[in-house]
Formats: C-alpha cells, structure tokens, sequence
C-alpha cells in the first residue's frame, strides 16, 4: 500500500516540472540552465562583494540603510521574487484568476503619447528577444483595474499577483546578449553589474501606490534624445535613477572592473540618468556643488603647474584660466545660494509600495542565502 | 471585461517598460567601432617592434592618433542616430552609447601607457564633450574623463571657454 502511494506520489510530482531557487529567488522551469547559472552568479558577486564605498545617494533614493550585499540582496528579493523565462506565455493555460479586494485608490496616470513616433523599420528576419520585464506590476495594474487579482500557475504552485511587489518578473536572452557584455567573459563582475543594474531598475517598478504605482514610465519630451517614446521618468527616484545609481554604487566598489568596462557602464550610467526629465532641485543642487569643487580640483592642479614651470607665456595662459575658472565658480555658487531657498518645494515621489504582501525580513533574506551558498 | 484587462495590462506593460529587444534590429551598432581602434592603438604603442612596423608602412605615430582620433569621432553615437533606434532598444542602455564608453576607456587606458597621446586625447575628450551633434550622455562620459585626468596627466587645456552647455557637465558630475 504504502509503495502504491509512493508510486502515486512521485507521478504527480514528475508531471510538475520543478522550479529552483537560489537565495529567495525563485526561477521557474522555463529559463534556460544556462541563464539560471549566470543569475546565480550574479547574486553571489552582489552578495560577496565587499563594499568599501558605498554611493550615499544611491542608499537614501533607495531608502536603504545599509549598501553591503546582503542588504542590497533584501531590498532586489522583496521586489523581484518569482522570475519566469521568455518562453513562458502569459496565455490562458498559464493564467488564473481570484477575487481579491484592491485598495481604494486611484489607478495610475497611464501617460498618453504626445505625438506618435515613425515606426522604425524592421529587418524582417530580426529575431524580438526579452531582455527583462517586471510584469506583476503589469498585472497588478491590469487586475486592479477589472477588479481581479491574476496570476499565474509557477511550476505547481499558485502565485497571485496581489500587489507590485509580488515580485514577478522574465527574463529572457536579451540580458545576455553578447553585444551587452562589458567584458568576453560573460562571468565577469561588470557584465554582473550591468545585469544586476538592470535588475534595479525593474525592481523599482514593483514600488509606489496610487497614481505613482509601478513608477510608470513617462514619454520623454520635447528636444530630448529619446522624445516622443516612453523611455523617460518624471520622479527622481524612479527605474531610471534607482537603475543607474545602483551600477554607480556597484561600480564605486568594484575593484577587478577595467577602465573600458568602468567607461562603458559609465555610459549607461549617464544615459538613465540623462532621461530624468524633472529632476529635483536637491540633485541640481548637489551638482552645483560637484562642479564647484570640480572646477576647483583644477584650479588648484593649474596653480601648482604656476608655481613649477618658468615659460612666461605658459604661466600667464595658467593665470587667465584660473581667473575665469575662479569666475565660474563665483557664478556657481551664485546659483547654488539661490536654489537652496528652492530645494525644499522639491517634489518627491512616495516609494511605498501598495496591495498585499509579505515582506522578507533581512535576518530571513541572509539565511536564505547563506543555505544557497552553503 | 477580459479584452478589457488585457488591454490595460499591455498598456501598462508598454510603460513599465517590458524590455524587449530586436535581437538584429542593428547589426551595425555591434560590430561598429572597436575593432579599427584596437589596431590602432596597438600600432601606434612605441614599443621596438612598433616603431619598426611604423617605418616600414612610412605612417608617424602623430599621423596614426591622428586618424584613430578621427575615427573614433566618426563613431560617436549622434542625436540623428538615435532617431533611427527602435523603441526596444531606447527603452534600456542603447548599445551604442556602451560601446562609445568602452572606447573612451580604450583611449584613456593608452594614455596612461603612452603619456605622449595625453594631450591629443583630452582635446579629442573635449570637442566630443563640445559637440552638439552627438548624444549627451556620451558627452558627459567625454567633459569627465576630461576634467578628471588633467590633474593627473598635467596638461593645460582651454576648459573656461569651452563650449560645453551646463546640461552636460551637470550630468557628468552625476557620474
């Protein structure tokens, strides 16, 4: 009897495929091995990094306390927790649904497109691959609006999609393209940071309530680079600047990062934060300062040139340069005097996250992650 | 009511940014860039070996920094490039801006090998920094790796004039 139960039992577990898990995240059957083994890695370099240097800003705009890995690994698993791979499809066989009581607030402004881009034409034979989506914030947003938490059947289990921070996400070979590696080995730390940067962003979608919620993308406006498409953010605190400022926290400590691959990120750094089309008045302040200073780094390095060279004509075009860099940061500060009677209307965007969840303490998040790594 | 759900969930799908990817929507972009630069650095290294290869093509090293500077101009991403990008490429890091950032990196490491490339190489830094055309993080990258290596290579560049908008400094101060 008791081996016919048995029998019985392993037939119904044999036609579930499993899911794995590694430090709270768990990975539905549908990513590629492969895929799961880079994830993997990447959670380890973020968990096992030391972090000498961490960028304060990054740590406030993310209300994190601490920027070590087993901090920044709790703040990613309470927003990114189920993650499925391309090739599942959010299609009826995979769907279920629940009656669930939303929360009494409004739905969020879904932007409309101030004028329609031309459609870029597309090689017929390009293949559309997924680089990462949050989609319980998708969901979320859907099922509030028909009254109707949805989820999804995650190999065997039920996971309903009752607030953002459910945390569900895909993933798909985007991510691991070969043209986005920093670096040939795709192991390496920098081609870690970009993903894990990627990451961040997505997890940030999975915060804010009301009309905030999901920090829904806005078109970028007029005269921007990207105008016209929804690649843009109006809050300083949103996917793009949690995205870029987390690669800026990874990059301040990463100590095996080149110069090409530091510049490359760099990069993608400066873009996300470039498409913050109303920045607040606290960061233009900091950046008056930075420039301040800046400025001053080289009018001191020009005084010192001053002081050791003896071509007349040389220390005289040292002495006109340091007298109009003086000039600007008089200017600059100016400026920054002025603002900072303006930096406390600066708007700000609440980041708590609404509908039901449960939140990963960090004390659970380490011990989760010390039984993967063990 | 279910169309309706759906509809929604694309809207806000499209929104929260669902990364998608044309996989070889621009193949260019890809192999675009590197590849002529490396050489170029590699050849104009003044190592023993170097010097020989460069007298017998008969090309000063100036002449080769000179082209490789030009070059690496020409592949700086530009704002009318960008309006070609599909939609899931604008939506996370362009290719393109990462592979401007990784040459910039290329330049700056074969500066710091060969201190006779430092001087030609901020002014490079600068006009890309100075240059309208192309897009403004790139810029940014280009005004910080300037400001940053003057102290420590000690070369005099023009920087209170310069035409660089306070947009593009302020971004690179970010980084």
């Amino acid at each position: 009897m008791k081996k016919a139960i048995l029998m019985t039992l392993s037939l119904v577990v044999g036609t579930a495929q499993a899911s794995t898990s590694f430090g709270g995240f768990e990975f539905h059957s549908s990513i590629p091995q492969g895929q799961v083994d880079q994830l993997v890695n990447d959670f380890t370099y973020l968990y096992k990094n030391p972090v000498t240097n961490p960028d304060s800003e990054f740590l406030q705009t993310a209300d994190m306390a601490v920027g070590d890995g087993p901090n920044f690994h709790n703040w990613l698993l309470n927003r990114a927790h189920y993650i499925v791979g391309e090739s599942f499809e959010l299609s009826a066989a995979n769907l279920i649904g629940k009656s669930f009581r939303f929360p009494r607030t409004p739905l969020p402004t879904i932007p409309s497109a101030p004028s329609q881009p031309e459609p870029t034409p597309t090689d017929p034979q390009s293949e559309k691959v997924v680089v990462m989506s949050n989609i319980g914030a998708a969901l979320y947003i859907g099922g509030k609006q028909a009254q109707l938490a949805i989820g999804i059947k995650f190999d065997g289990q039920k996971v309903f999609v009752t607030s953002p921070r459910t945390g569900l996400f895909q993933v798909g070979k985007g991510l691991f393209l070969e043209r986005f590696l920093l670096n040939k080995d795709p192991k390496a730390p920098a081609n870690s940071i970009f993903r894990l940067g990627t990451l961040a962003h997505e997890s940030r979608h999975s915060d804010s309530n009301s009309e905030t919620t999901g920090f829904v993308h806005a078109y970028c406006p007029a005269g921007h680079p990207f105008e016209g498409y929804p690649a843009c953010d109006s809050s300083s605190n949103g996917p793009y600047t949690i995205g870029a400022m987390s690669e800026r926290h990874m990059l301040k400590n990463c100590t095996a990062c080149s110069v090409e691959e530091l510049k490359g990120l760099e990069a993608g750094v400066a873009d996300s934060l470039g498409r913050v089309i109303n920045p607040e008045l606290t960061a233009r302040s900091t950046s008056l300062a930075q420039l301040i200073k800046s400025n001053q780094t080289i009018i001191s390095s020009y005084e010192l040139m001053v002081s050791i060279i003896t071509d007349k004509d040389l220390i005289e075009k040292y002495q006109g340069e340091i007298k109009k860099l003086k000039d600007q940061n008089a200017s600059y500060q100016l400026q920054l005097d002025t603002l900072k009677v303006e930096v406390a209307k600066a708007p700000v965007v609440d980041s708590t996250p609404e509908g039901s969840f449960s939140p990963i303490s960090l004390e659970d998040s380490m011990k989760l992650m010390m039984k993967s790594l063990r | 009511m279910k169309k309706k759900v759906i509809g929604t969930f694309l809207l806000a799908a499209l929104l929260i940014g669902v990364r998608i990817y044309f996989q070889t929507s621009h193949p260019e972009a890809a192999v675009r860039g590197n590849h002529q630069i490396k050489s170029d650095i590699e050849k104009s290294e003044p190592t023993k070996t170097d010097s020989t290869v460069v007298s017998e093509k008969t090309i000063p090293a100036e002449d080769s920094l000179t082209s490789e500077l030009a070059q690496a101009e020409k592949n700086l991403p530009t704002l009318e490039q960008a309006k070609t990008w599909s939609e899931e490429e604008i939506h996370g890091t362009p290719v393109a801006v990462m592979e401007s950032g990784k040459e910039i990196g290329k330049l700056i490491d074969a500066a710091e090998k060969n201190p006779e490339r430092r001087e030609p190489t901020l002014k490079y830094f600068l006009k890309c920094a100075e240059n309208k055309e192309v897009l403004p993080s790139v810029r940014a990258v280009c005004w910080k790796s300037l400001t940053q290596n003057i102290p420590g290579w000690k070369v005099f560049v023009p920087l209170a004039e310069s035409e660089v908008p306070e947009s593009v400094r302020i971004l690179a101060g970010k980084l």
